[in-house]
């Protein structure tokens, strides 16, 4: 049984932790105007997902993803879930890898970068090899830390804007969806996939469910543009285009009097890596449940230690900011297939269960 | 057996005529008053019934004797009997809290005596959900236990648990809560109080209608509540003895207090060696200045000083209440003036460890305010190393490392409710 309080923590911390870096850039890169359609659209495909999803997922009270898919035996299982391993281990090295490279920019300029996603990672597997009770109930207390330092950053960011850079407002040309940063721009929606994995937690069902829900999910909406519009209307689509960290920009010139820090930078970079450890503790858990689960039945700590290393290799073969987002172009096609296939096989499967109970039940009534 | 106990100084066999018979009472003169029991003993021959207590084991005469009880020997029936005889004044009288004080709620304090303490609970909670059930531990050296919960609040599973991990170690002597701490399958080695000491009856009252079990050493005069939870360290009885606005306003000051008294040390140290470039530009120059002319790096200069703290905290609990105040007085030069002057450490660093020693305290518990006092150090660690985000990432893993606690299956982070005892 989880609260309902714990899931949307969770829920909402976990797309925090994604939605400010290189999403925002993506965003950027693919049009020059009109950039609240692409944000919107984004945001159906992921509410049209997660309605699929959840949907078909209440079909399989008490189970989890790995015992849903499990049903079609042992080879197909191994096979359809193969890319969501492989789509784990990417995710996990690339945000750990991208975070630490803001670290570095913002606050760490002699720091190796080797040492600061060590130390992400080892925290982070810390944090999820303790399971996912666990890291709900730090969900929620992250939650409550790092959520007040990310809307005081995100809300005094608005002394800073120009209101006219929101012109030109449209863009019906919708040139944007041949261009490849759009596809990839939806990393920044790829958590919601989680929910597969903790559907045997059943949810308490309080006064106001539906509404706490629809409240928590309006506010990533809300999130999801602010962390475009921000460095779009303190800088403007052209100069915010030729920034390479075109967010992280745009907070380095808000400047408060009465601030103790030079910077309100350090409590974004703060509050959203709080959030990363959330992001990849939660990964974490998810590559044992799965690996012991399906491919290997060794202790789950092995599998813990021995996918943050792994993950640890692959982020140290990045050498440099370009290949980083080259990287991230080339896990879309897996990335989409995660994001589209898994939803759609668990509804196809909640289909077939539903044909199967009618069958059984017609049956039964003829006998 | 009188062999045996002849060894013992305090040992007492007297031959007495009772309506001219002959008996003998036997007990220890250090843990029974002579004069007081020989008075019991007519009453005793005169209401004696057959059930009276018999005993006939040696060994448990000898158990007996040591508990404080005294034998009463009848040559002609050939039988022992067991009397409870008047004791030597001994125990403290229940007084005013010493270490847990408060203001606007009930003053009285726990004691040694099992049994005053239980008087303490049960007058504080008059229902007969309440329930006590007791047993005594060790073989050669005993020691009495009482528990009570109250039932329909607590959970069956919680009250069993904890019942059969005391049952199953029956035989262990418990001379001290780390012990008590690990036949309960504890963490005796983590600051965390997963069993909570409380001296005072008022909050053990809370917590039992909190559904909460609570344990009872003899001789031991806290009360020993299980499960803990983190908010045992911000919420008390007495605040709800204030308004709601006041009860909420001490409540947020104990959550500010603890931010202040982990994050504090460290965050000078990141602030001063690790991230000056994150400050104002003004700020960074002031905190320079007033580091000019200490020869060390934050980290050793922090240290030195927490170090002495920790000596100045010890020594005043240590040291008799008469020489109490030259420590503060010493302490307070040294701390404040002296070694400022001496360029040893810098202003701004005597201004930081006065706002945490102050802040360290305002928690409730002291056994919380300790758990502050050592995560400091690993915080101090992180942040030596990697600056402010070292801090973070301390305090990310001691929020973790507590969400992964939890006490007989029940989260430490568990907020709990009082609730009303329902009369069924």
């Amino acid at each position: 049984m989880v609260n309902v309080r714990e899931h949307l923590a969770l829920y909402l911390g976990i797309h925090l932790s994604l939605m400010f870096l290189m999403y925002p850039e993506m965003v950027i890169g693919s049009t020059n105007s009109g950039h609240w359609e692409i944000v919107l659209l984004y945001c159906t495909v992921q509410l049209l997902l997660l309605f699929l999803y959840s949907k078909s997922l209440r079909a399989f009270p008490g189970q989890d993803l790995i015992q849903i898919v499990s049903r079609l035996g042992k080879w197909p299982t191994r096979l359809l879930l193969f890319p969501y391993f492989l789509f784990l281990l990417a995710s996990i090295t690339l945000s750990a890898r991208a975070h630490s490279e803001m670290l570095t920019m913002v606050l760490f300029k002699r720091t190796p970068l080797w040492a600061l996603y060590a130390v992400i990672l080892v925290l982070a597997f810390y944090i999820g090899h303790k399971g996912i009770r666990a890291i709900y109930r730090t969900a929620f207390l992250y939650f409550l830390m790092f959520f007040p330092l990310l809307a005081f950053v995100l809300i005094s960011a608005t002394t800073q804007m120009d209101w006219d850079y929101f012109f030109p407002a449209f863009d019906f040309s919708f040139d944007f969806v041949k261009r490849k940063a759009f596809y990839s721009g939806l990393y920044a929606f790829s958590p919601f996939l989680f929910l597969g994995m903790v559907n045997h937690l059943s949810q308490k069902r309080g006064r106001y469910h539906k509404l706490k829900w629809a409240g928590g999910l309006s506010l990533l909406v809300v999130s999801y543009l602010g962390a475009v519009y921000i460095s779009l209307l303190v800088h403007g689509a052209e100069t915010s285009q030729q920034l390479e960290y075109a967010l992280l920009t745009a907070l380095d010139a808000i400047d408060l009097e009465w601030f103790i820090f030079d910077r309100v930078t350090v409590l974004y970079v703060v509050s959203t890596v709080g959030f990363l450890l959330l992001y990849l503790a939660m990964q974490i858990w998810i590559l044992e449940e799965v690996v012991t689960r399906v491919y290997w039945s060794i202790k789950p700590v092995y599998v813990g230690a021995g996918g943050t290393i792994a993950c640890y290799i692959l982020a140290c073969l990045i050498p440099n900011w370009d290949i980083m987002l080259k990287s991230v172009y080339l896990d879309t096609p897996l990335r989409l297939y995660c994001m589209m296939g898994i939803p759609l096989l668990v509804f196809i499967l909640a289909r077939v269960q539903r044909k199967g109970g009618e069958h059984e039940e017609v049956t039964a009534k003829s006998a | 057996m009188c062999q045996q106990m002849e060894k013992q100084g305090d040992w007492v066999c007297q031959r007495l005529l009772l309506w001219e018979r002959e008996v003998f009472l036997v007990c220890l003169s250090t843990l029974v008053n002579l004069t007081q029991t020989q008075e019991l003993l007519p009453g005793f021959f005169e209401t004696r019934t057959k059930s009276a207590l018999q005993v006939e084991e040696e060994a448990e005469m000898r158990r007996a004797l040591f508990a404080g009880q005294a034998l009463v020997f009848v040559p002609e029936e050939e039988v022992c009997y067991l009397l409870s005889p008047a004791g030597p004044q001994v125990d403290r009288a229940v007084t005013t809290t010493e270490n847990q004080s408060v203001i606007q709620s009930a003053q009285d304090a726990f004691t040694e005596n099992l049994e005053t303490n239980l008087t303490l609970v049960r007058k504080k909670l008059q229902t007969s959900q309440l329930v006590y059930r007791s047993m005594e531990f060790g073989t050669a050296e005993r020691r009495r236990m009482g528990m009570l919960y109250v039932e329909g609040l607590a959970t069956p599973e919680l009250v069993e648990e904890v019942w059969a991990h005391c049952e199953t170690n029956r035989e262990r002597s418990v001379p001290n809560t780390q012990t008590l701490l690990k036949l309960l399958k504890q963490r005796w080695w983590d600051t965390i109080p997963t069993v909570l000491s409380l001296e005072l009856p008022s909050e053990t009252v809370r917590m039992l209608k909190q559904g909460r079990v609570v344990l009872f050493l003899d001789q031991y005069p806290y009360a020993l509540v299980t499960p803990g939870s983190i908010f045992d360290g911000v919420t008390m009885h007495e605040d709800l003895n204030y308004p709601a606005v006041l009860s909420y306003f001490f409540r947020m000051l104990r959550v500010i207090g603890a931010i202040i008294a982990i994050v504090a040390p460290s965050l000078y140290v990141a602030l001063v060696s690790v991230n000056p470039e994150v400050l104002r530009i003004q700020l960074a120059l002031s905190i320079a200045q007033s580091r000019e002319g200490v020869p060390y790096p934050a980290f050793v200069e922090i240290l030195l000083m927490l170090i002495f703290l920790e000596l100045v905290f010890e020594a005043s609990v240590r040291l008799p209440k008469t020489i109490g105040p030259t420590i503060t007085m010493v302490g307070g030069i040294i701390l404040g003036q002296a070694v400022v002057q001496a360029e040893l450490v810098s202003n701004l660093l005597i201004i930081v460890l006065s706002a945490m020693t102050i802040a360290n305290f305002a928690l409730v518990g002291y056994q919380n305010a300790l758990v502050l006092r050592m995560l400091k150090y690993v915080l101090l660690f992180f942040g030596t190393i990697f600056g402010m985000l070292g801090v973070l990432f301390g305090i990310a893993w001691f929020v973790a490392y507590v969400a992964g606690i939890t006490v007989f299956g029940i989260p430490y982070l568990k907020l709990w409710k009082t609730r009303e005892v329902d009369h069924g």
